[in-house]
């Protein structure tokens, strides 16, 4: 969007301006996080034909085998912060992904954050700009990996599994968001408010008239979390309306609204973390049920202040889509070490799979025949998280 | 039996407290003269980066002996937790996590010097250069 560009400039000066505020001084960190996986599994759509068909009575429409080890950078993320003074703070973020090399065209490289926050108080803030909206827990540091157990996170936040389209579950981006704190003796509590662009799909890409990264609708994203936390306590309950493009097939702009619950608690040396996330859509144009339903547990136990161990399912289905409208299911076990502050060793086993069943019309000239959807992926991964 | 209460009394005085009594300490130009345990807890876990609407800048002593473990326990966090809560802060661009400071001598030494400045040492190591916000025992 021209908005954001032109924000990004500004902040950009302001970084490395000079003022007659008391500036900090210009923080720039980051982290990476290499990974070697060993992946294996694969996805098969096998139909039940009939003899005139093939005489075996099955016919494969579609199969895929994957068996390979991987080595890359899975991510890297470089952090500017400043200080502008007392009140005002800029931040901009740039992420990496995959072992990017624009010359061979592997993984990304894209502006993830670039805000400015006005704090009032603790308990009234405003971010304005390109930033991470806050809904239910994770979304907000799905791409931290220092501060997640993961190397494959649970279902919708992991971006590298194309399966799944995640913007359907959770909001990418806002561009601007009202936040705070308010202690009430031994508990404390939060909210957000924020408003975005409306999804990518809405968003104009390379070759377009009115210039790329603009949002061609008039209608926007809003949303907001109200939370609390006491003790080793934290819960909150999340809420978005959108739109969802589904111009391509029903000519509509659905009606969409998601909503979330997160917990997290922590016991002696146990830790657990869960989310469940509804998403509703309701098309005037179609009376298919397009509803969508998200839930994660983790459950892990720190065996001493740089070691860890846990255990994660989450689960996923999506009642508009032939292949997770019967769900699909992961399931993570890992493990971490500290060396030092700055660097975790981690280890996972992850397994992802789903089964389904619909119909296809395979040739105009017969009825549609029951086609059977398997996908089961298995991967064995070893990744370090460094911070710089 | 006196010999035993004697000794008893001996080992008690040499065997170093597992727990110290423990200074919150403040810098002369913060507005506060006090601090509960709750607005303590607040500050150190980053819920709060004020103290009486003053904006206060943190120390915290890295150095795990006694005056460390009675200030956790105080405000009832422990170390691993609090390590990830301002490293949540840090990588998602909210407030300065607290400095680390290795020795007792050179928190009091900072604190005393930086305007708005809190930081916790051992009781027994206040001078005249700073106040005390609150005792933890």
């Amino acid at each position: 969007m021209k908005k954001t560009k032109t924000v990004l400039f500004v902040l950009i000066m302001a970084l490395m301006s000079q003022s007659n505020f008391a500036q900090s001084d210009l923080q720039v960190f980051g982290f990476f996080q290499g990974s070697v996986s060993k992946l294996k599994g694969g996805y098969s759509a096998i139909a039940d034909v009939p003899a005139m068909v093939n005489p075996t009575g099955k016919l494969v429409l579609s199969e895929k085998k994957d068996d390979y080890t991987n080595p890359s950078i899975q991510q890297l993320n470089l952090f500017f912060r400043k200080e502008l003074n007392e009140k005002f703070t800029a931040w901009v973020n740039f992420e990496i992904l995959g072992s990017y090399n624009s010359g061979n065209s592997w993984g990304s490289f894209s502006l993830e954050e670039a805000w400015v926050n006005y704090q009032m108080n603790n308990a009234f803030n405003v971010k304005a700009g390109l930033l991470i909206p806050r809904f239910a827990y994770l979304n907000e540091i799905k791409n931290r990996m220092p501060l997640l157990p993961y190397i494959t996170r649970p279902l919708v936040y992991e971006s590298s599994n194309k399966t799944i389209n995640y913007s359907h579950f959770v909001p990418e981006r806002a561009f601007v968001q009202a936040y705070g704190y308010i202690p009430v003796s031994d508990i404390t509590f939060d909210y957000a408010v924020f408003a975005g662009p409306s999804e990518n799909s809405y968003i104009s890409g390379s070759g377009a008239t009115g210039g790329t990264s603009v949002d061609t609708t008039n209608f926007k994203l809003f949303g907001g979390r109200v939370g609390a936390k006491y003790s080793d306590l934290r819960f909150g309950v999340s809420f978005t309306s959108d739109k969802d493009n589904q111009q391509a097939t029903i000519q509509e702009d659905v009606s969409r609204t998601r909503f979330a619950f997160d917990l997290g608690y922590s016991l002696y040396n146990f830790f657990f973390d869960a989310e469940y996330i509804a998403v509703n859509l309701k098309p005037k144009n179609s009376t298919k049920n397009q509803n969508k339903l998200f839930y994660y547990g983790t459950l892990g136990y720190n065996i001493t202040d740089d070691l860890f161990a846990y255990g994660s399912y989450s689960y996923l289905k999506d009642e508009n889509d032939n292949i997770l409208n019967s769900g699909m299911k992961g399931l993570i076990f890992g493990m971490g070490f500290k060396p030092l502050e700055s660097v975790v060793i981690k280890g996972s086993y992850a397994a992802y799979y789903a089964k389904s069943s619909f119909d296809v019309v395979i040739n105009p000239n017969i009825p549609a025949v029951n086609t059977n959807v398997d996908i089961d992926y298995k991967s064995y991964q070893i990744a370090v998280s460094v911070l710089f | 039996m006196k010999k035993m209460y004697l000794l008893a009394i001996l080992l008690s005085l040499t065997i170093p407290n597992i727990y110290a009594q423990v200074a919150i300490i403040a810098n002369k130009g913060v507005s506060a003269n006090s601090v509960s345990i709750a607005q303590l807890k607040n500050l150190y876990t980053l819920q709060s980066s004020e103290l009486n609407s003053q904006k206060v800048r943190l120390y915290f002593l890295t150095n795990e002996g006694s005056t460390l473990s009675t200030f956790l326990k105080g405000i009832g966090e422990n170390n691993g937790d609090l390590k990830k809560q301002w490293l949540k802060a840090k990588l998602t661009g909210g407030s300065t996590p607290p400095e680390p400071v290795s020795s007792e001598d050179d928190v009091l030494s900072k604190v005393s010097s930086t305007a708005g400045a809190i930081g916790f040492i051992s009781a027994d190591k206040v001078n005249s250069n700073v106040k005390v916000l609150l005792e933890i025992k």
